[in-house]
């Protein structure tokens, strides 16, 4: 198969680029139950984008729609400018992999991967050599003409990844591809099926529940909740800058201040906060006049701790550790600020446990940088 | 006491019981009446009761002599009627068959794609029919299909035919019979099948371009081949032995064997040719089930090892 370079450019951030994939305030309901909610999305060619919630905010439906199982009540489903909303699923340059892999179970491997092509008028030979390379794709040549109850799980994942594949779709719908498996194993696979997307140059929209599994995957993932995409970024802004509370809680973990703004400048927000018990900084400007109520939040790994007090005045506290949780790499410290609020702050633990500077029952400052924290307003 | 009662329970529950319950069964009702077919087929016939010979027989002190009667096999195969009545039964029982799975199946298919709530409503509707005498619904049959009876009335009064058709008393009206009397036989065992499909199979079908007919070939019927088997076998067997349905609806023309086998038992009294008429038909049943059977357990293999 044809060897494409991950896209190095971001076609998200060329106002002029033409989006591959375009939905179209995409909405579906199901006799009054609203799973989708006018969803608007472009995807870019070579993408892999991942749709991110938990289960039953209508990422999988908006999968099935993509994938022509589902009609959308409104809006409109254009595949590189062709409108297909209204097209059968037989007819569109869309392929998917299952979540439970939907494997024939009364065709051997071969058979499966062939299946797709022999429904297009290409000849025998073709098919031969297509199938042979899709499953040389997945290393799974050896288990051609074995039959799915004679694989594992893994095995079946990828000879379903290489029967999705084997007909080139200009869009690749993975549902779930990795949960069946186990951990070490998902792992390892995260990286492979990245490997091959990149191999193949097909846009690849997976729909997930594992942040985790959409963090280290995707070119962008969107995050969903009842039916509504509330943010479309690259994992590092999703992660660093989440627009709303629901984002920051999802991904990963946060700590979060309460407080008054009492400045609201174009370059910086200054915001009073008894629960943090400090002065809090922030180095960019949102949508909150003086006076408004918001959250700043800032990540656990972003705040620092020493047992002295810093130089800064803002963005600082102090607090006892109240407990620490040992993961070997990293310890997350537990501290109590005056007000009562815990606060995460998380370490590398770069020495041993026994000589580490701080532990439990200490006071400790916690500060970090204006640049790190963020204003959530909603 | 109490020690030989827990022994006894304990076998009463064991799994050896629950082969030898249906082993016995089938052996007592099964296997026994084979066997005494079989031997009045190597009989002798003789006027009296009952009516045919011994096998065995004491010629003299200590010594017993078996005398088996090739003759009724042989009589079979000089009368060309029975080879004709054993394919026409073969052939009605195949239509009937056929007819059975073309109605059956998309039926069976239906009930597997409706609502639970409704399912058990249709299923029910389905073996309706078994809560009336299955002469009585054999009877109706022939008040639908006589001369004066309701199609032939309602197409003269509608001025479509001008004389009756003769529709009871064929082969046709036996063939409609048996499909109407073992439709449930064939729609119990391919719903099973068909509910047991998961159905991202045949969404990952029409995800790979196949259309919905590719899909029904390709997919649907495959994996619903158990079931296919299983009600064919159900109806086709059944209804090669069919004695009523051609009695009533087949009048003279239609020679099943089971008609046969009830002329020489009732008509003729011989009883030794009817059951060597017998033995031959269930040879000639069992063969080629037996090669099918073969063949099909490679096929299903697949399904059934999870």
């Amino acid at each position: 198969m044809q060897k494409t370079k991950r896209i190095e450019v971001q076609p998200w951030q060329d106002a002029k680029a033409k989006p591959y994939i375009h939905l179209e305030e995409v909405s579906k309901d199901f006799r009054g139950n609203v799973a989708v909610d006018a969803v608007t999305l472009s995807i870019f060619q070579g993408e892999f984008f991942s749709l991110l919630g938990p289960s039953g905010c209508g990422k999988t439906t908006l999968l099935r729609m993509l994938a022509g199982f589902e009609i959308p009540s409104q809006g409109k489903i254009y595949i590189d400018g062709v409108d297909v909303t209204r097209r059968p699923a037989y007819d569109r340059p869309v392929n998917m992999m299952f979540q439970s892999y939907a494997l024939f179970p009364h065709m051997t491997v071969e058979q499966n991967v062939a299946f797709g092509l022999k429904q297009e008028r290409i000849s025998k030979a073709e098919i031969k050599e297509r199938t042979k390379d899709s499953l040389h794709l997945v290393q799974m040549e050896r288990f051609a003409a074995r039959y799915p109850n004679q694989l594992s799980g893994g095995q079946c994942q990828r000879v379903a990844l290489a029967r999705s594949l084997v007909k080139r779709p200009k869009l690749l719908l993975l549902d779930e591809p990795l949960a069946a498996l186990d951990k070490k194993l998902r792992e390892q696979t995260q990286f492979e099926l990245v490997n091959i997307q990149e191999e193949v140059g097909i846009t690849f929209i997976m729909v997930t529940h594992d942040q985790e599994e959409a963090m280290t995957m995707s070119s962008r993932l969107g995050v969903m909740d009842h039916g509504r995409l509330r943010q479309i970024g690259t994992p590092n802004e999703i992660y660093e800058y989440p627009h709303s509370e629901y984002v920051a809680d999802f991904i990963g973990s946060i700590n979060k201040f309460e407080g008054h703004v009492i400045e609201a400048e174009k370059d910086h927000l200054l915001v009073e906060s008894m629960e943090a018990g400090c002065e809090l900084y922030v180095n960019h400007s949102a949508d909150a006049p003086v006076g408004a109520y918001v959250k700043v939040a800032i990540r656990p790994e972003k705040v620092m701790i020493a047992t002295s007090p810093p130089e800064q005045k803002r963005n600082a506290t102090k607090g006892i550790v109240k407990d620490i949780g040992y993961l070997g790499d990293v310890s997350i410290y537990h501290v109590e600020l005056a007000s009562g609020k815990i606060v995460l702050a998380t370490q590398p633990n770069l020495v041993r446990l026994a000589e580490r500077p701080v532990t439990w029952k200490d006071e400790v400052y916690l500060f970090w940088r204006a640049e790190n924290s963020i204003v959530l307003t909603s | 006491m109490k020690k030989a009662w827990n022994k006894v329970s304990s076998l009463v529950t064991s799994p050896f019981m629950a082969l030898v319950l249906p082993y016995g069964w089938s052996l007592l009702f099964f296997l026994i009446p084979f066997f005494i077919v079989l031997k009045i087929s190597f009989s002798d016939l003789k006027m009296g009761l009952p009516p045919y010979g011994p096998l065995l027989e004491w010629v003299e002190e200590g010594v017993l002599t078996i005398r088996l009667n090739f003759s009724n096999y042989a009589f079979i195969g000089t009368d060309s009627l029975y080879l004709l009545s054993c394919l026409e039964s073969l052939l009605i029982a195949l239509l009937g068959t056929i007819g059975c799975l073309l109605i059956g199946y998309p039926m069976a298919y239906g009930l597997s794609k409706t609502s639970p709530r409704w399912r058990t409503v249709l299923l029910m509707l389905v073996v309706l029919p078994f809560w009336t005498s299955f002469l009585l619904r054999v009877y109706a049959w022939i008040g639908i299909l006589s001369p004066h009876g309701f199609i032939n009335t309602l197409l003269l009064k509608a001025g479509i035919i001008a004389s009756p058709l003769t529709l009871l008393d064929t082969t046709f009206a036996t063939v409609l019979g048996i499909i109407y009397c073992y439709l449930p036989f064939m729609i119990l065992p391919l719903y099973a099948s068909l509910e047991k499909i998961d159905f991202t199979l045949t969404e990952a079908a029409y995800d790979l371009g196949a259309r919905p007919f590719q899909v029904f070939l390709k997919v649907i019927i495959p994996l619903s081949f158990p079931g296919i088997i299983a009600g064919s076998m159900l109806v086709l067997i059944p209804s090669v032995g069919e004695f009523v349905i051609p009695e009533l609806l087949g009048g003279s023309q239609t020679l099943m064997i089971g008609k046969l086998l009830w002329n020489e038992f009732f008509t003729n009294h011989d009883w030794p040719v009817a059951s060597s008429l017998a033995i031959l038909m269930l040879i000639f049943l069992i063969i080629p089930l037996a090669i099918f059977q073969q063949f099909q357990e490679r096929q299903v293999r697949f399904l059934d090892e999870d």
